[in-house]
């Protein structure tokens, strides 16, 4: 078998680009069960090797049909991307210009990052549920590109869930600092409290209706009409 | 007789489905068991099995993982999900609604 191995680390190598590497120990895995098989019935190894490869078929294509599961980004989940990491950098750069060195100015600037990242987000996510619901009425979505949506509104609202609630919480230290207490039920604390419960209700309905992706994009707009 | 690429195509879902719902099983493993299940009649790439396992697992349909078996061989075991089984349940009517009306207008005549 000494020289399978030698033939299996030949084929890695140049098979190495085109697939991942879990993906090549699993199609490894398939060679030498087909050659094993193979060198059962009586032929030479090379030969066997060589069968079982043919059998196994084009690395360029195999890699090709496996490029086709990732589905690229939709356009508005790119800009919705795009736009809110130019607002954390315009965020960063005028945050950092107004900071002086008190703790509660810190807080604060922390507070304003966080909280703003964290609404702009779910403004765009309630975007990306209109420009979904808008584009269905024109031509229906393919089944890979609605997983890859439905899997692009979910980490976009965790993160915005993530983002808000640490931006509520850092107001809320603030407000001790400042006010001395935690909570004072203004209209302000009460806003970025909906917009945490709302961020938590729409990913449990993604985990609900998770093999409905429609379903979970569609409350996405609802989300936008609601705000 | 083999069957045109695009039936082979349109039936490598369910027959998939339908192995692994037999039981967790493995891509050389289901690829025997379709040559066995067709006489030879179904003939697949190897390699472009696992894409299609790959796509079912990124569904939720199936889930995989590595196991070491008797052979000290590692392998990679899928086994049906939920989704999978309700998937299979709908592609079952649908190729049993092609198979009956076919049947149906290809029954010997009886005059």
């Amino acid at each position: 078998m000494h020289n399978l191995e030698k033939l299996i680390s030949e084929w890695r190598k140049s098979a190495a680009t085109n697939v991942s590497a879990e993906t090549l120990d699993e199609l490894e895995t398939h060679l030498r069960e087909t050659t094993e098989q193979l060198v059962r019935s009586g032929m030479n190894l090379p030969d066997d090797f060589q069968r079982a490869l043919d059998d196994l078929g084009d690395m360029p294509k195999i890699a090709s049909e496996f490029r086709k599961l990732d589905e690229p980004l939709w356009l508005p989940v790119k800009l919705a991307i795009g736009v809110t990491a130019l607002l954390a950098l315009i965020l960063t750069v005028f945050v950092i210009a107004r900071l002086d060195s008190s703790r509660s100015s810190l807080l604060l600037a922390a507070h304003t990052f966080t909280v703003t990242l964290g609404y702009t987000l779910t403004l765009l996510i309630g975007g990306l549920g209109i420009c979904f619901v808008s584009q269905r009425c024109v031509e229906d979505f393919s089944t890979s590109r609605l997983h890859s949506l439905a899997r692009a509104s979910l980490v976009l609202g965790s993160v915005a869930l993530f983002l808000t609630t640490l931006g509520v919480l850092l107001a809320m230290v603030w407000a001790k600092i400042e006010w001395g207490r935690y909570w004072a039920w203004d209209s302000k604390e009460i806003g970025g409290l909906s917009v945490v419960f709302w961020l938590a209700c729409y990913l449990v309905a993604h985990r609900l209706f998770k093999r409905s992706e429609r379903g979970v994009l569609a409350s996405g707009s609802t989300k936008q009409r609601l705000m | 007789m083999k069957l045109e690429k695009e039936l082979v195509a349109a039936s490598s879902v369910p027959l998939i489905l339908s192995i692994l719902s037999e039981g967790d099983s493995y891509g050389y493993a289901i690829i025997q068991r379709v040559k066995d299940l067709s006489s030879g009649k179904i003939e697949w790439t190897d390699g472009m099995l696992y894409p299609v396992l790959h796509w079912l697992e990124d569904r939720r349909m199936v889930r995989s993982r590595w196991e070491k078996a008797d052979s000290g061989r590692k392998r990679k075991y899928y086994s049906i999900q939920p989704a999978g089984r309700q998937t299979l349940r709908e592609q079952k009517e649908q190729w049993m609604a092609v198979t009956s009306t076919l049947n149906q207008i290809w029954k010997p005549q009886h005059a």
